[in-house]
């Protein structure tokens, strides 16, 4: 086992992995910036290095940096966290260059799965189920293969994102229209015209199965956790198991994501995020090959740690369990993320000093965080100040223990999401678990609102 | 001793370099001293006349690249953007230069010390003209106005 794990990240999921490596008896690296100096990370840890300034491109994002505190400090591992360089493989190939251990898969594993249209292929060759579409980029012949794929249809940029290229086309007589205007927007925004079809899922949920790997056969799928609630693709609430997956859809879940992990070759932790539609099936979106933001909702539903897994893992260990530990689901959980946002204000980012800090507790209740009475959330970084994660016998008493601790929770100073998420936990379609993606965006906008079948 | 042979006692001594003259016959005389009265200090922040430099990043603090002489010592002058010492980490050494012109007080670092981001290894005395301006005095000054003023007509209450 390691002796000492560098830790390259910042704010809560540091605070966690320093947690995990204190229970195992290895030692903890905190790497902070100029902007971090306050951070729980930096004192929690049994060593702290800054490595640059406020901006990420200097400190968090700066390979050299991050290598050079670790030789520095005679570290042997280094954990990524999420977001930051957790996914980037020229990072995890420059550190096993440098003699470390990546927690996390090989940069092969990483490359594959990061490039959508490389893990798309993958998933068809592992026969994990995809969106129907049209089988390359679209031609003159969109008109037969919309047909083919079904109305509605998406028309989407190949170079696609943030939403330029894409097109929702619901009658067959707007196709050709909402084609050329596509093609159009593609071309000015990515110089490329190249364009593709997609069926369009009219109430899609997102729901995604965590899978652990050995390398050396042992892959294993816990059960879903579902991340419908989202605001602009941004995920908000995560709750395992999901209120709209039967045993049945978990089960053929599971075994995709474990097909895939295995057509990929993958080891340490991941995550395969699918779009589950009303009658029950579900379609590959892509993979994080990472620790995912949400993973304590599946820690409190399978009683076990995913921290403690990821670096044995790494360490060269085997999974000591199959996938009938992996399978169990002893409680309900809801995790709910906590911003530093103004929900009243389309939520915009509201850093500053943190005057008061009172924590939820009792039974079944978890605060993961980095913040405390006296810190200044800077605005360098995202805005997630805290995790929430709840467990509870059933949804219904989750719900209501969500609702009992997001009361406890103070947080004096800056603006918070708390009583964003009392307000989803109230509504009535969340309570009936019959919502889709655009829940929130609907909710935010008073929409007229009907449960989703 | 009369006051005016005194003047002409203490306009020699200007020409000399003499610090402190003591003259005594059976016991009176004068004495008189040009050196600075020791100033107590009104407060425990370092002058505006001191400058850190801090570390550009994380490694092995040298004096200079291999073979060459070691630049910053204490009471050197040092120019703006001169080399004080390099940082080896991993990647290319980063260079520690000099952020402003001054004299060298403090040197917080030794050859093969670990150091990190913004960790001060100097500190120098600035030249007079490195000296940043003040900040900005407490703002405008306030001036009253009669009531029945034009100010005070507009006020909406």
């Amino acid at each position: 086992m390691f002796r000492k794990i560098l830790i390259a990240n910042r704010s809560e999921i540091a605070v966690r992995v320093i947690r995990a490596c204190r229970e195992m008896d290895i030692r903890s690296v905190a790497v902070y910036s100029e902007a971090d100096r306050e951070s729980l990370h930096v004192r929690l840890a049994d060593e702290a290095v800054c490595i640059g300034p406020g901006p990420a491109a200097g400190s968090y994002l700066s390979f050299d940096a991050i290598l050079s505190a670790a030789r520095a400090t005679s570290a042997e591992a280094v954990h990524p966290g999420y977001g930051f360089l957790a996914e980037n493989a020229d990072f995890c190939q420059a550190c096993r260059d440098a003699g470390l251990r990546f927690i996390g898969p090989a940069p092969a594993a990483i490359r594959r799965l990061g490039f959508k249209s490389e893990a798309r292929d993958l998933a068809r060759e592992a026969g994990v189920p995809i969106v129907p579409g049209s089988p390359g980029l679209l031609g003159e012949d969109f008109m037969a293969e919309a047909a083919k794929v079904g109305f509605p249809v998406m028309v989407k940029a190949a170079a696609g994102g943030g939403g330029k290229g894409l097109r929702l086309v619901r009658n067959p007589k707007d196709l050709e229209a909402q084609v050329r205007m596509a093609k159009a927007e593609a071309k000015a925004a990515f110089k490329d015209d190249s364009i593709y079809l997609e069926k369009y899922i009219e109430h899609p949920r997102h729901v995604e199965i965590q899978v652990a790997a050995d390398g050396v056969g042992g892959i294993v799928a816990f059960p879903e956790r579902d991340c419908t609630v989202q605001r602009r693709h941004q995920k908000l609430i995560e709750e395992s198991p999901s209120p709209a997956v039967t045993p049945e859809i978990r089960e053929r879940m599971q075994d995709a994501a474990r097909a895939l992990a295995r057509a990929a070759g993958y080891d340490n932790v991941g995550t395969v995020e699918f779009l589950l539609d009303t009658d029950g099936s579900f379609y590959f979106m892509e993979v994080n090959t990472r620790l995912q933001v949400e993973h304590p909702v599946t820690e409190l539903v399978t009683g076990l740690d995913l921290v403690n897994v990821q670096i044995r893992l790494a360490a060269g260990e085997e999974l000591p369990f199959g996938q009938d530990r992996a399978s169990e689901i002893r409680v309900h959980s809801i995790e709910h993320r906590i911003n530093a946002e103004d929900p009243a204000h389309s939520f915009a980012p509201s850093p500053g000093l943190i005057g008061r800090v009172e924590l939820p507790g009792g039974p079944g209740v978890r605060v993961d965080t980095h913040i405390y009475a006296g810190y200044t959330v800077p605005s360098y970084y995202d805005s997630l100040i805290a995790k929430l994660i709840v467990a509870a016998p059933d949804r219904e008493q989750a719900i209501a223990r969500g609702v009992r601790a997001l009361g406890e929770f103070a947080i004096e100073g800056v603006k918070t999401t708390i009583p964003f998420h009392r307000e989803v936990l109230t509504h009535r379609l969340f309570r009936e678990g019959k919502f889709d993606t655009k829940f929130i965006d609907a909710m935010k906008e008073k929409k007229e609102m009907h449960p989703v079948p | 001793m009369e006051k005016n042979d005194l003047n002409e006692v203490m306009d020699w001594a200007e020409t000399t370099d003499l610090v402190e003259l003591e003259f005594k016959v059976d016991g009176k005389g004068f004495s008189f001293s040009k050196r600075p009265r020791p100033m107590t200090a009104v407060c425990g922040f370092p002058g505006r006349n001191l400058a850190a430099v801090p570390c550009p990043g994380v490694g092995v603090f040298q004096w200079n690249a291999p073979g060459s002489a070691r630049l910053a010592v204490e009471g050197k002058s040092v120019s703006k953007g001169d080399l004080m010492g390099i940082v080896e980490g991993v990647g290319a050494p980063k260079r520690v230069e000099a952020p402003a012109s001054g004299v060298v007080q403090n040197v917080c670092v030794d050859a093969g010390q670990t150091v990190q981001y913004g960790q001060p290894l100097f500190f120098i005395v600035l030249a007079a003209n490195a000296i940043p301006e003040r900040l900005p005095g407490p703002g405008h000054p306030i001036s009253w106005k009669a009531r029945g003023s034009a100010l005070d007509r507009d006020r909406k209450d």
